[in-house]
């Protein structure tokens, strides 16, 4: 496109029609662009609630199934490990037989 | 030339001829002390000559007669060499003493090669020889000896008179126990409770060998026996015996029969009762450390005293006093006073003094090691019991477990545990010597307990 021609003389018609084109380009860009901003820079304060006061009533609640387990706590049992103490047993009268020659003399 | 070399021989001969003459006279010093009784002061004048030489066949019979009189305890102070170049078969068999406690055996069985089987310490030294074979491992050689230490002290004992009595009948029974304990560690049990049973109930290592005994049958499994056996230590005869294992051992008897609610009480006594006296036993003696000779002065105390001072203290006392190694202490202590007091002009009365505050120190020193020893066989054996405590509380409550598992009807119930003493059927009689009993029984006793171990189990 040749910008010397699109703005001559002779185009008159045409060059009006693409000025409000371009008026409007201009327009929807600055909109977009202060909207835009507006809403990047804008804090909206977010306030959640709870519920004060619930209540819950737990007999009431009910769950449908079928029960598979035993309903009451239980241990499965296994055999338990048994640790044995090193019991002292007179093996030898060794310090007996030493301390009784010293007994002597 | 000649005539230097006849003169040099000349001047050898007067000075050995005068050495001779001089250790001559000293020899005759010292049996002019000998026949005036004082005879601590002749083997002092005598001992210390031979101290760098060995003396002639004559003055060593004459040494060897001193000792007699005086005792070995002359010679504790002497090292090695001074006692090797005596060369007399006493300090012979002191030299293997000394290194059998240091374990250097075979320089112990050199010492006591040649030792003459005449000589009055013979069985002693074959007590020692067998010993030392004992250390080595070399039981049937041990043995042996033994045997023939058995075989030298009957003899003596049927030939001398009675100050020596004691002394080989405890030789005697030593050497017939030590053939027992080596069949222990082999663990031919029978054979060790027949050779114990050849010690007569008379002696007085009878007492301490029941609980060897009872450690045999225990070792047979035969645990209501060796329970019978540990009983008579609660015979008002054996009262001074106070030996802390023997409880250790009540208590093992009957958790092998898995019956442990008796094993805990045996054991909850033996703290109750005796780790407090031993505390305040421990006190007493601590006391005692501060004085120089108090441990010496208290062998003197009238027996009474002593056990208000505290009952162990009375049993500690009494088993020491019954030792051969203290009774010839203090008769060789009695000897000086006698020698110091009867005021012999010639006496060496500085020696002699000195003598006497040395042996009164190592009597001292022995009883406080010997007391200090009978303490820490307490703690010790209150070491062994809480572990075999915690053993039985653990085995009660694998059983416990055991029963609910196996759903058992009858429950272990913990009101089931006695809190006092051991309860038994009323068809059985826990006798407790009141009033009477018959000492011929003494170590007879059986229980008949049953094992629980099945029924728990």
């Amino acid at each position: 496109m040749n910008w010397e021609n699109m703005f001559s003389p002779l185009n008159q018609s045409v060059k009006g029609k693409v000025n409000v084109m371009r008026f409007a380009i201009i327009i929807w860009i600055f909109s977009t662009l202060i909207f835009g901003a507006k809403a990047a820079f804008s804090k909206e304060k977010i306030i959640y609630k709870y519920k004060e006061y619930e209540k819950f009533d737990l007999g009431d609640l009910q769950i449908k199934g079928n029960i598979i387990a035993p309903g009451d706590l239980s241990v499965k049992q296994r055999r338990r490990k048994v640790f044995e103490r090193n019991i002292f047993q007179k093996r030898n009268f060794q310090k007996e037989i030493i301390t009784e020659i010293k007994f002597l003399r | 030339m000649k005539v230097v070399k006849t003169l040099i021989a000349l001047f050898l001969c007067i000075e050995t001829s005068m050495l001779f003459a001089s250790d001559f006279d000293i020899y005759k010093k010292s049996q002019k002390h000998y026949q005036s009784k004082d005879y601590y002061t002749a083997l002092h004048l005598i001992a210390s000559l031979y101290k760098y030489k060995t003396p002639d066949q004559n003055i060593q019979h004459y040494i060897e007669k001193l000792v007699a009189h005086t005792g070995t305890y002359y010679f504790n102070t002497y090292n090695d060499i001074e006692l090797r170049k005596m060369n007399i078969p006493t300090t012979d068999l002191l030299m293997a003493k000394r290194n059998l406690y240091l374990k250097k055996y075979p320089f112990a069985l050199k010492r006591l090669k040649k030792f003459p089987e005449g000589h009055r310490l013979y069985p002693e030294a074959l007590l020692v020889k067998a010993t030392t074979y004992y250390q080595q491992k070399n039981f049937s050689k041990a043995i042996e000896v033994y045997n023939s230490c058995y075989e030298a002290a009957a003899e003596k004992l049927s030939k001398e008179d009675d100050k020596v009595y004691e002394y080989y009948f405890v030789l005697k029974d030593t050497c017939q126990s030590n053939i027992a304990r080596i069949h222990f560690e082999k663990q031919d049990y029978q054979k060790a409770i027949d050779s114990y049973e050849k010690v007569s109930k008379r002696s007085f290592k009878w007492p301490y060998l029941l609980r060897e005994k009872a450690w045999s049958y225990y070792y047979l499994g035969q645990y209501n026996r060796s329970l019978g056996m540990l009983m008579t230590y609660q015979s008002p005869l054996l009262k001074s015996y106070f030996l802390p294992e023997v409880e250790y051992l009540k208590a093992l008897n009957y958790f092998k029969l898995c019956r442990y609610n008796e094993a805990v009480v045996v054991m909850d006594n033996f703290f109750k009762e005796y780790q407090p006296k031993s505390e305040k036993l421990r006190k007493v003696i601590r006391s005692k450390d501060s004085k120089a000779m108090a441990y010496f002065d208290m062998m003197f105390t009238p027996i009474v005293d002593t056990e208000k001072d505290h009952h162990f203290l009375r049993n500690a006392i009494t088993q020491i006093t019954k030792r051969v190694k203290y009774q010839l202490d203090i008769k060789s202590f009695y000897a000086l006073n006698e020698e110091i007091y009867r005021g012999n002009k010639s006496a060496n009365l500085s020696l002699l003094l000195e003598l006497q505050k040395d042996l009164k120190e190592q009597i001292n020193h022995y009883t406080r090691v010997s007391i200090y020893q009978f303490i820490n066989e307490i703690h010790r054996t209150a070491e062994l019991m809480l572990n075999l405590k915690l053993e039985a509380l653990s085995r009660q409550r694998t059983m416990a477990y055991s029963s609910q598992r196996n759903k058992h009807k009858k429950k272990i119930e913990s009101n089931n545990i006695p809190t006092q003493d051991v309860s038994f059927p009323s068809n059985q009689n826990f006798w407790q010597f009141y009033k009477e009993f018959w000492a011929d029984e003494l170590g007879e006793y059986v229980f008949t307990l049953k094992s629980e171990c099945k029924r728990k189990g």
